[in-house]
């Protein structure tokens, strides 16, 4: 039983996590690797708070938003005059910073070492007592999550986003700042990420930088790309699925070595298969494409 | 009502555009009229803020307008449609005229759902206007070539523009479409709004245009009323040489 509410703690989390990237890469088009650094700034925010300044949990989570907004603000500046290729790219370079801080900054981070001890979250004062309860908390805050997002896209807000990920000059010609609108929506995606990084901090009460790297970044954009870019059911899809997956190979039997590797390979074919014979994923509406084709710049004649 | 002073782009020594000089008057269509090549849309590009000048100045409304980014020169009120049909097909027809709403807003604004009914209405109003109200709730990406365009329309129309730039809107719809979207022209010309538009169908712009600008090799090489420029000898020899 704790087995299962363990596996469904951890899609709870890692739904909230895709989602949170599925409103800047899915519905906006802008692909982003580095979510994981955004979710480990959630989750190092809230250990460092909660245990050095005895912060509660509740008020760990909100610091951790804001400094994650206000940081994630700063990379979008300077990212989101690139675009496409070279989005990634800088996007990618900024993971890779964020990982060497967390694992070098020894005496603020613990380094490779990690932060242990972190103190289990309390509602009211009162300790949740067991994971039932945790389970509760992650699907209370995973379903606020989806309702904010879900008005977001559904706002003309979201409209201006869906549009931007299909033509940028189209809408930059009908009177709308398309930076600011990327802006906005990569500093949300990164601030709603950090929330996911709080819970799994309290939740295994240990963290160190491995659960941070580009490959973790990669693993939250397969999330999205399976699940179906441009849907929020489809990322709490792709996150039960994929979270779900090596357990289910734990039950056919291979030993822990080998189904740790397994593991890898079968997410990169699933990753492979998806992009030749479903795009859009299981429940997007739309191809999962860096360049679409109405992308061209302005002409000249 | 546009004021274009001495604009001069070159790309990598190409002199795309050299020293040109016009106004852009309201109320009136301007036909904008050359061989391939002649610097036209390069003329559009610098005119809502796709192309940087290397030199001169562009006002509109007495208000300088040189260099600023497309969505300022859009919510200053200058509309455009583009040569290729830019639409977001996967929107709804109404959707796309609703993104063209409170240009230049906040994104604060944006996010209020307040005003969109009232919006709504408004996009409706419009889709009757280019005659595409039975399309509203389909996605735009499957109306026919010819109804993409009066959708472009639609949606520059949206952003309540004083001067409308418009790239070949007729080029590749069929003689009654071709009638149908000279006619809203004409239409919004009456309301007073300055409509500007690029056109190769000579038949069309000849009909349709109060005043043609001729350009060729990057300069402007005749002005003037339709009956005029004909006869021009310049404007002969840039289309027959």
């Amino acid at each position: 039983m704790e087995y299962l509410l363990h596996i469904l703690i951890m899609i709870g989390i890692y739904s909230i996590v895709a989602m949170s990237l599925n409103l800047p890469a899915g519905f906006t088009g802008l692909i982003s690797v580095a979510h994981a650094a955004f979710y480990g700034i959630g989750a190092y925010t809230t250990a460092l708070l909660s245990l050095k300044a005895g912060i509660p949990f509740w008020l760990c989570l909100p610091t951790g938003v804001i400094l994650t907004a206000a940081i994630a603000f700063l990379i979008a500046w300077p990212s989101l005059r690139t675009r496409d290729d070279y989005f990634v790219i800088t996007t990618f370079a900024f993971q890779i910073i964020v990982f060497s801080i967390l694992n070098n900054w020894v005496s603020f981070t613990g380094g490779p070492m990690g932060i242990p001890g972190i103190p289990q979250p309390s509602v009211f004062g009162v300790p949740l007592p067991s994971h039932g309860a945790f389970l509760c908390l992650v699907a209370a805050i995973g379903i606020a999550v989806y309702l904010f997002l879900n008005r977001l896209i559904n706002s003309p807000f979201g409209r201006i986003l869906k549009a931007i990920r299909e033509d940028e000059i189209f809408v930059q010609s009908l009177g709308k700042n398309v930076t600011a609108y990327k802006m906005a929506a990569f500093v949300i995606g990164a601030a709603l990420a950090s929330i996911g990084g709080g819970l799994y901090a309290v939740y295994i009460s240990y963290i160190d930088p491995t659960s941070f790297t580009v490959m973790e970044s990669i693993f939250i954009l397969s999330i999205v790309i399976i699940g179906g870019a441009g849907s929020l059911k489809g990322s709490v899809a792709g996150a039960a699925f994929l979270v779900s997956l090596p357990e289910i190979l734990r039950f056919v039997g291979l030993p822990n070595a080998v189904a740790a590797n397994v593991r890898q390979i079968l997410y990169g074919v699933l990753l492979v298969l998806c992009m030749m014979y479903r795009p859009q994923g299981l429940f997007g509406e739309y191809a999962f494409n860096a360049h679409p084709k109405e992308r061209k710049e302005v002409e000249d004649a | 009502m546009l004021e274009i002073r001495g604009v001069t782009k070159h790309f990598d020594g190409v002199k795309a555009v050299t020293e040109v000089s016009c106004t852009i008057a309201k109320g009136a269509i301007t036909g904008l009229i050359g061989p391939n090549g002649a610097g036209k849309t390069t003329l559009f590009n610098m005119i809502c803020g796709y192309h940087v000048p290397d030199s001169g100045l562009i006002c509109f409304n007495s208000l300088e307008i040189t260099g600023k980014p497309p969505y300022a020169v859009a919510a200053a009120g200058i509309g455009r449609t583009f040569q290729n049909l830019r639409t977001i097909k996967k929107l709804s027809t109404l959707d796309n005229v609703m993104l063209a709403f409170n240009p230049g807003a906040s994104l604060f604004a944006s996010l209020k759902k307040g005003k969109e009914r009232q919006n709504r209405e408004r996009a409706q109003e419009l889709l009757a206007f280019v005659g595409l109200s039975d399309k509203a709730e389909e996605p735009a990406g499957e109306l026919s070539y010819g109804q993409q365009k009066l959708l472009n329309l639609a949606c520059c129309r949206a952003l309540d523009p004083a001067l409308l730039l418009l790239d070949e809107p007729v080029a590749g719809v069929n003689q009654e479409m071709t009638v149908k979207i000279l006619g809203l022209l004409r239409d919004m010309r009456d309301e007073g709004i300055g409509v500007l538009v690029i056109e190769h169908n000579m038949e069309a712009v000849m009909e349709v245009s109060d005043r043609l600008i001729v350009m060729a090799g990057g300069r402007v090489i005749a002005d003037g009323e339709p009956a005029q420029v004909r006869e021009n000898s310049e404007v002969i020899e840039a289309y027959l040489g």
